[in-house]
């Protein structure tokens, strides 16, 4: 082996070692355990496509399937526009500008734990910020932690809280836009409207690429917000973490069910690696219709 | 070594890893044994010097006050004896310990609730006494008999029963006075005419005073008020589903029509606005006529000091079945020693000394909470309980039962609270949820 490789593999030798141990190998093992039945107190025991079957057959899967779809339909673009359009506010010529940028941001680094904490006062029913808000406008809030129609949208509320991420990147994106476009529209007289979906759009449309694919990951494995609120609008030793009518039993929160409620490896597992092809078909077909939307500087 | 030549190699080094993986869980390996023996080879070969003492590590679901208890009783073992130091820890969340449990690094000792007997049993988590109650000639007949029996499960003993608890009714004296009741409800008809009397609406159809027993939530009250009414689910060993009875139907139904006459979401807003035995517990603040809740709730409402003019009294009866009165659901805490356990022996001997009659019942009084053991039950201690003279004599009732074990029992439960909430929610009425029930409870027998 040349030199220059054996010292390059030294060097990246932490990380290999990392990846292979926390990443691929549990990544192997889990395909595996997707075949047996295995509860972590006694040896594995082969089963076949067994849970597969159970994957595709359990009323609480396909619950959870349309629980998240939802979220994946309704909260990516939500928060795409809400990012983007903070991002377009935060990008115009004001005093202030870097402060207002800073509050806007503030909110997505706040860990999820204590979002959902915080968020689970705000939308108290009787004494939270909102229905108290709207109480003075004379209309009665929703229940919105223990009705089944509100759960999600209230977590959609607390994601488009935390654009802040997204709008950070959309913001750098739009800086990128050449200045020369908007000039030469303005001479042919566009409007800020027809500015923004003739130029700033198709400019940044990459970064929306990146962004969209990235949003519907997170949602597909949507977890940390769904627990907190499941698990703290109980009482008592209630163990089912889905929420009202399980309105909040999102996949991953099923397969976190599965693997350390009830023990059953071999579901979660086949769960598991069910959802890495669902995403994986949906990022491939989304990689494919981008050849009709996305437009690359240059082109 | 080329651009070709790296990415096959890194190609072939990814295939090897994950085939590597694939091989190594095929092999099967027993982990559960594997955490537990490698630590206690280790302990044994470090030869521990004569005289210094072993740990025994206790985790338990108890925070607050209740904890506390726990920690007297812990640190009065630790003075009694030179053989072992037990360490407790408040891990309020079940979830994290069973989990440590699997991974070989949880605790000697821990508690929980006897319905989780089967499944733990099932899985693997909870050793089985018999060894060494037969080993040390544990006399067992001082429990409960019915309490006793919850920690059996497939002819083996799995835990031992620290309580026997069953909700009991508190009432507001205050809130039914002003309504013109000087007595508590006694039957099924005069609860709900108390609960419709003593239920306070504001303009916009918001709750301010709830007179029925829906907080904290109405899957809480629904087991104590079928029982109460005199229902039984199961026929004795679970062999047969007896749910469907007059009781259950009532419960059923008197919920879903009060549920009905003040509106699902108004309560649900009750229902969200304040934190169970918190101070903003809307028994708690005189928003709740009546309750049914656990003797605990006596407990709580003393230590926190809450100014509230209460009463107690048993569950109400089905109306014209006096027969049935004084009844009610028991179950209880357990304690039981983890599979994995490091420490077998001096969690052991911590079970030993906290179910002994002084310890059993110091630790019982200061958590409001009734023993499971005659002993313990006659100490003097007890009457140290908040409100003991009126909790004690209900507990000599004979309608009390327990549910018999089976093995799906935590699949039962889910499915009979998910299609209770269904008709909760009004979204299914009392019939057509006990059909459904009826179909697919018996199921989980077989």
């Amino acid at each position: 082996m040349k030199r220059a490789t054996l010292t390059g593999l030294l060097f990246s030798s932490p990380f290999l070692i990392g990846f292979i141990a926390f990443t691929l190998y549990p990544i192997g093992a889990s395909l595996v355990y997707s075949f047996t039945d295995f509860n972590m107190f006694k040896s594995p025991s082969w089963v076949g496509l067994d849970n597969y079957r159970w994957v595709f057959q359990e009323k609480d899967v396909w619950k959870s399937i349309a629980n998240t779809l939802y979220m994946v339909l309704f909260a990516t673009p939500i928060s795409l526009i809400v990012g983007l359009l903070l991002a377009q506010m935060l990008n115009m010529k004001v005093r202030g500008q870097s402060i207002y940028r800073t509050l806007y941001y503030i909110p997505s680094i706040v860990p999820a734990i204590a979002t959902s904490l915080v968020w689970m006062w705000v939308l108290n029913p009787k004494s939270g910020l909102i229905n108290t808000a709207l109480g003075y406008l004379g209309i009665r809030g929703p229940n919105w932690l223990l009705d089944p129609v509100w759960t999600k949208p209230s977590l959609i509320l607390m994601g488009a809280w935390g654009a802040g991420g997204i709008m950070i990147i959309f913001l750098a994106s739009l800086q990128d836009v050449p200045r020369s476009l908007y000039e030469s529209a303005e001479i042919d007289g566009a409007g800020k409207v027809r500015k923004f979906f003739s130029i700033t759009l198709p400019s940044i449309s990459p970064i929306i690429l990146f962004q969209l694919i990235m949003g519907l990951i997170t949602y597909f494995q949507y977890f940390a917000q769904a627990f907190m609120l499941a698990s703290m609008t109980n009482s008592g030793a209630n163990q089912t973490m889905a929420g009202p009518e399980k309105s909040l039993l999102f996949y991953a929160v099923l397969l976190y069910r599965e693997a350390f409620v009830d023990f059953r490896m071999g579901h979660a597992s086949a769960m598991a690696w069910v959802l890495f092809l669902i995403t994986s078909i949906v990022t491939y077909l989304i990689f494919r219709s981008s050849n009709r939307w996305v437009t690359y500087g240059g082109d | 070594m080329n651009a070709k030549q790296g990415r096959k190699a890194s190609l072939l080094l990814v295939v090897v890893t994950m085939v590597a993986g694939l091989l190594s869980a095929c092999s099967g390996s027993d982990n559960g044994n594997k955490g537990s023996a490698s630590p206690s080879a280790s302990a044994s070969e470090s030869g521990k010097p004569a005289g210094e003492k072993s740990k025994v590590s206790v985790w338990y679901l108890w925070g607050g006050a209740e904890g506390e208890a726990l920690e007297q009783i812990i640190q009065d073992f630790n003075a009694s004896q030179d053989k072992y130091t037990v360490e407790g820890l408040s891990v309020p969340d079940e979830q994290k310990i069973k989990v440590a449990i699997a991974g070989g690094n949880g605790p000697d000792l821990t508690d929980s609730f006897d319905w989780v007997v089967p499944q733990y049993a099932q899985q693997g988590i909870a050793l089985p006494l018999d060894d060494l109650i037969a080993r040390d000639g544990y006399d067992l007949s001082d429990f409960i008999p019915a309490a006793l029996e919850s920690g059996r499960f497939d002819d083996k003993l799995y835990s031992l029963p620290l309580n026997a608890n069953f909700s009991i009714m508190y009432y507001n004296k205050k809130l039914l006075a002003d309504s013109g009741y000087s007595e508590p409800p006694k039957t099924s008809k005069e609860l709900y005419d108390v609960a419709l009397k003593t239920t306070k609406v504001n303009g916009d159809g918001s709750i301010e005073v709830i007179g029925f027993p829906s907080y904290p939530s109405e899957g809480y009250l629904f087991n104590a008020m079928a029982h109460g009414f005199g229902s039984s689910y199961l026929s004795e060993g679970a062999k047969e589903l007896t749910f469907n009875n007059d009781s259950t139907k009532a419960a059923m139904q008197m919920i879903y029509d009060y549920n009905t006459q003040f509106g699902v979401d108004n309560i649900r807003q009750l229902q969200a606005a304040g934190k169970w035995l918190d101070p903003t517990d809307p028994f708690l603040t005189g928003k709740q006529a009546i309750r049914f809740d656990g003797p605990w709730l006596s407990a709580h409402i003393k230590n926190m000091n809450i100014d509230v003019d209460y009463g107690i009294a048993p569950l109400p009866y089905l109306d014209g079945k006096p027969e049935t009165a004084g009844g009610g659901l028991v179950s209880s805490s357990i304690f039981y020693i983890a599979k994995t356990s490091k420490n077998v022996d001096g969690a052991w001997e911590f079970m030993k000394y906290l179910y002994s009659p002084e310890p059993l019942a110091k630790f019982m009084s200061l958590m409001g909470n009734i023993p499971a053991t005659k002993s313990a039950m006659a100490q003097p201690a007890m009457k140290d309980m908040v409100d003991s003279e009126q909790i004690m004599p209900l507990t000599e009732s004979p309608n009390l039962k327990s549910i018999p074990h089976f093995a799906k029992r935590s699949d039962f439960d889910k499915l009979l609270g998910e299609e209770l909430e269904l008709m909760f929610n009004l979204k299914k009425t009392p019939d057509e949820t006990m059909s459904v029930l009826e179909g697919k409870l018996a199921e989980f027998l077989k």
